[in-house]
């Protein structure tokens, strides 16, 4: 406010700010709520460095519903699945005919004659944990030239104990039409993942489609092997290239990061963090808005009187009367869940009860004395509604601020909640919604559904704390309680 | 001005709010965000025809002040149509889902009220103590949480975790009844109460601090006046004082607010009928809202308008016959 003072005010202003602070500094429950709050706007200020992922981007991190990382100090968790990446280096398992050259993301193998053969190629890694949630493979699957052969394409896991699962198959016969033959290479990608496996491999797994295979498959701790199997059958002399490229193998543990995945293995830690930024950033905007709303149609209903006072007093009247949550869930269904439109609506529903207070503030200051003053001296109605009558109700509109605050971040985050938030922006509201639609309470997952509600809790408690230590204050009928 | 023309003004002023509720609704669902009632139909087999036959049968290919007139109409007559979804008239479906919502939060309402206006009466006669302190800080408290965060606790915790550790339900996390429900009717009654327990418990946690709190403030404003000085001065006993004296005059203003929270009773459910997926009012619109299903969405605002006026000239009623110092022209 302090442009609005001449110098001599402003140390007048600037006095009077002293002296609010003082006496605020007396209420421990308005100093909690001052900590609290800087403690978010930290967060949210320094958002993009303690993400440690892009909330909107990046999924797959870990298997769905994973728990938090530390869990992994307590004994039951100690051995549970990490996210690893093996490095995988392929050997010739089986087969004479072959000259192979194996590099650190494929192999490529190639056969002379008219032969029919089976070929094993095996790389082996080691899992120490427990059974992981997920597990994929991405590859490049290629057999040149195109029609040359009739083959049976398998991979295998083989447990420490040499037991074989099949996971991923495919095949090409030289009666049928091979597949893809426009394509210029005759590489075809090729994906596994193992929460989506074929029903008719799961049912060679003999895992029910509910069940997670790899709770079958990884039961040991030890030395796996992959194993690409390949029953093989030229359909003439020459020579005939096998290769797998570019393979992509992961394992998704089952703990990740700080907080957890949610259902498509995103980091929830991260989700968190930039919650908080939009939050705050839709509480304090909408709030400021529907606080200068509420000060300016107070001051102007209130100082002009007349016809002016009874519109507004009646519009103020048919906004109280309104259901707001319907209402504003049915003009996102208009204009589509954004939230620069849920930070105006916020505001346009949010003003009416404090231009109500201003109001009637306002009738009783224009009958003062300095106001008259101000008009003998030839002041313009603006000039008295804004340099005379807005620092006097400002303290009443303070506490009001404060509160509103924790009203629109609420606003927000139950309309994210039932499904009408922004999809692009990640809101606490938005993390509760995900989590109660995506099964975090059938896994209980409670790392997915506590930290973005006790966050909710302490960002509103923290605002209620310190709107009622500003009322305390500002309120002269409370402090004379006290 | 007369009581009589008060009420007579105040139901126009009413009337003239529904106008412009039922205005907005045709506004946003027929105007601006138009759902088209042919495209609700998933059936492969609609010709192009059919569908055109359909929207001049729902009236669509009717000029707009014609259409508007016949909404506004058929709105003020309670003829709110068909959903698009059940294909039942929206006032049955209406009726009984109304029944499960006044159900639900009529009896979280009157448990919030006897819970939170005796522990505000309490605190505010032993102020200063720690009981005071505690009904502040609970109220503060309850005030601060979402309400939506304290419902999910209790279904992660309350019925999640506890069957997972048990092993049977101890409260269910959805639904009102059974399914199949039960026969026997107060077997049926027994679980339908089991299946509100739940919803009912968290309303009543997360409403009542304010509702503490709020009478504490009102009884301790009526507590510093010098009548009750006054009264103390002559020896009554402090019950006396509390109840016949401070307790009458702080009257008004508590009914007054419950009267105001009766629309609360039909309106505060959307987000517990959403988590606790009960039939009633709250979690229809949310789907009519999602389906596009505009005669569901346009009756439930406005019967929530309806309400929430009548509500509201109810309780200007209440308070000015409640408090004989307020007189009805006065605040006009």
């Amino acid at each position: 406010m302090a442009f609005l003072f001449s110098k001599e005010k402003r140390v007048v202003f600037s006095r009077r700010v002293k002296g609010f602070w003082e006496e605020f500094r007396q209420t421990k429950i308005g100093l909690v709520g001052i900590a609290l709050i800087s403690f978010y706007v930290l967060m949210a200020i320094f958002a993009p460095l303690l993400a440690t992922h892009d909330p909107t981007r990046e999924w797959g991190l870990a298997s769905g519903w994973a728990m938090p990382e530390w869990v992994t100090i307590f004994p039951q968790y100690s051995d549970a699945a990490r996210t690893m990446k093996p490095s995988l280096d392929w050997v010739i398992g089986q087969s004479s005919a072959f000259v192979s050259v194996t590099t650190g993301e494929g192999w490529v193998a190639e056969y002379r004659g008219n032969e029919s053969a089976t070929i094993k190629i095996l790389s082996s890694f080691d899992y120490p944990y427990r059974a992981p949630g997920d597990f994929h493979m991405d590859f490049w699957w290629e057999v040149q030239p195109v029609e040359a052969a009739e083959y049976i394409g398998e991979l295998y896991v083989v447990s420490p104990l040499g037991a074989e699962y099949l996971i991923w198959s495919t095949y090409q016969s030289t009666s049928a039409t091979p597949l893809f033959t426009n394509r210029t290479t005759a590489a075809i990608p090729m994906v596994m993942r193992s929460v989506a496996l074929k029903p008719n491999i799961l049912a060679r797994l003999g895992v029910a489609e509910a069940d997670n295979p790899c709770d079958r498959i990884f039961i040991e701790k030890g030395e796996y092997k992959l194993t690409f199997k390949i029953d093989f059958k030229p359909a003439s002399e020459g020579t005939v290239r096998i290769s797998v490229t570019q393979v992509i193998f992961r394992i998704l543990g089952r703990v990740h990061g700080m907080l957890g995945t949610d259902h498509l293995g995103g980091d929830v830690w991260s989700q968190l963090v930039w919650g908080a930024r939009v939050s705050l950033a839709v509480g304090f905007t909408a709030a400021i808005l529907a606080t200068s709303l509420g000060i300016s149609i107070g001051i102007i209903a209130g100082f002009s009187g007349g016809a002016v006072d009874e519109v507004t007093m009646r519009i103020v009247d048919i906004l109280l009367c309104l259901p707001v949550l319907p209402l504003l869930l049915g003009f996102f269904k208009l204009w589509g869940p954004n939230v620069f439109y849920l930070v105006l609506l916020i505001a346009v529903f949010g003003w009416q009860g404090l231009s109500r207070i201003v109001r009637s503030q306002v009738l009783y200051l224009k009958e003062m004395p300095f106001i008259e003053c101000a008009r003998a001296a030839g002041a313009s109605k603006y000039y008295i509604m804004f340099r005379h009558l807005l620092p006097n109700v400002v303290p009443v509109a303070l506490a009001s601020l404060v509160l509103s605050v924790p009203a629109a971040v609420l606003t927000e985050s139950a309309l994210s909640f039932i499904g009408f938030g922004d999809p692009n922006i990640p809101t606490w509201g938005r993390i509760l919604n995900q989590a109660f639609s995506y099964g975090a309470f059938r896994y209980l997952s409670w790392h997915w559904i506590l930290p973005p509600g006790i966050a909710l809790t302490t960002l509103t408690l923290s605002f209620v704390f310190v709107g009622h230590a500003v009322d305390a204050v500002v309120n002269p009928r409370l402090r004379r309680r006290r | 001005m007369t009581l009589r023309g008060y009420i007579l003004r105040r139901i126009i002023f009413g009337l003239f709010i529904l106008y412009v509720i039922a205005t907005l609704n045709f506004l946003i669902f027929q105007v601006f965000a138009p759902v088209d009632p042919a495209s609700t139909v998933l059936d492969p087999r609609l010709t192009a025809d059919a569908m055109e036959r359909m929207r001049v049968l729902y009236g669509l290919r009717d000029p707009l002040h014609i259409r508007y007139l016949r909404y506004l109409r058929n709105m003020f007559t309670w003829d709110w149509g068909y959903s698009f979804r059940t294909m039942r008239p929206v006032v049955t479906d209406l009726s009984w889902r109304l029944m499960n919502t006044v159900l639900l939060l009529g009896s979280a309402m009157i448990c919030v009220i006897m819970v939170g206006l005796p522990v505000g009466i309490l605190a505010a006669s032993k102020r200063g103590t720690k009981i005071d302190l505690i009904a502040i800080g609970a109220g503060i408290f309850t005030y601060g949480v979402p309400t939506f965060f304290i419902q999910l606790l209790f279904l992660l915790f309350f019925s999640y975790y506890i069957k997972s550790i048990i092993g049977f339900t101890l409260f269910p996390a959805a639904g009102l009844v059974d399914i199949p429900p039960p026969k026997d009717p107060i077997a049926y009654m027994a679980n339908v109460a089991w299946h509100m327990a739940m919803p009912l418990m968290t309303l009543v946690i997360a409403g009542f601090g304010g509702w503490a709190l709020y009478t504490r403030n009102i009884l301790l404003d009526a507590l510093t006046q010098d009548y009750i000085v006054t009264a103390r001065a002559k020896g009554l006993s402090e019950r006396t004082v509390l109840y016949r004296h401070a307790l009458r005059s702080s009257l008004p203003p508590i009914v007054t607010i419950v009267a105001m929270a009766i629309p609360g009773i039909v309106t505060g459910a959307i987000i517990t009928e959403f988590i606790f997926s009960w039939p009633g009012i709250g979690s229809w619109y949310i789907g009519g809202l999602q389906e596009g299903d505009y005669p569901v969405v346009q009756a439930v605002m406005f019967m929530y308008a309806t309400l929430m006026i009548i509500a509201n000239i109810v309780a200007d009623l209440l308070y000015a016959a409640l408090d004989p110092r307020i007189r009805v022209g006065a605040r006009m």
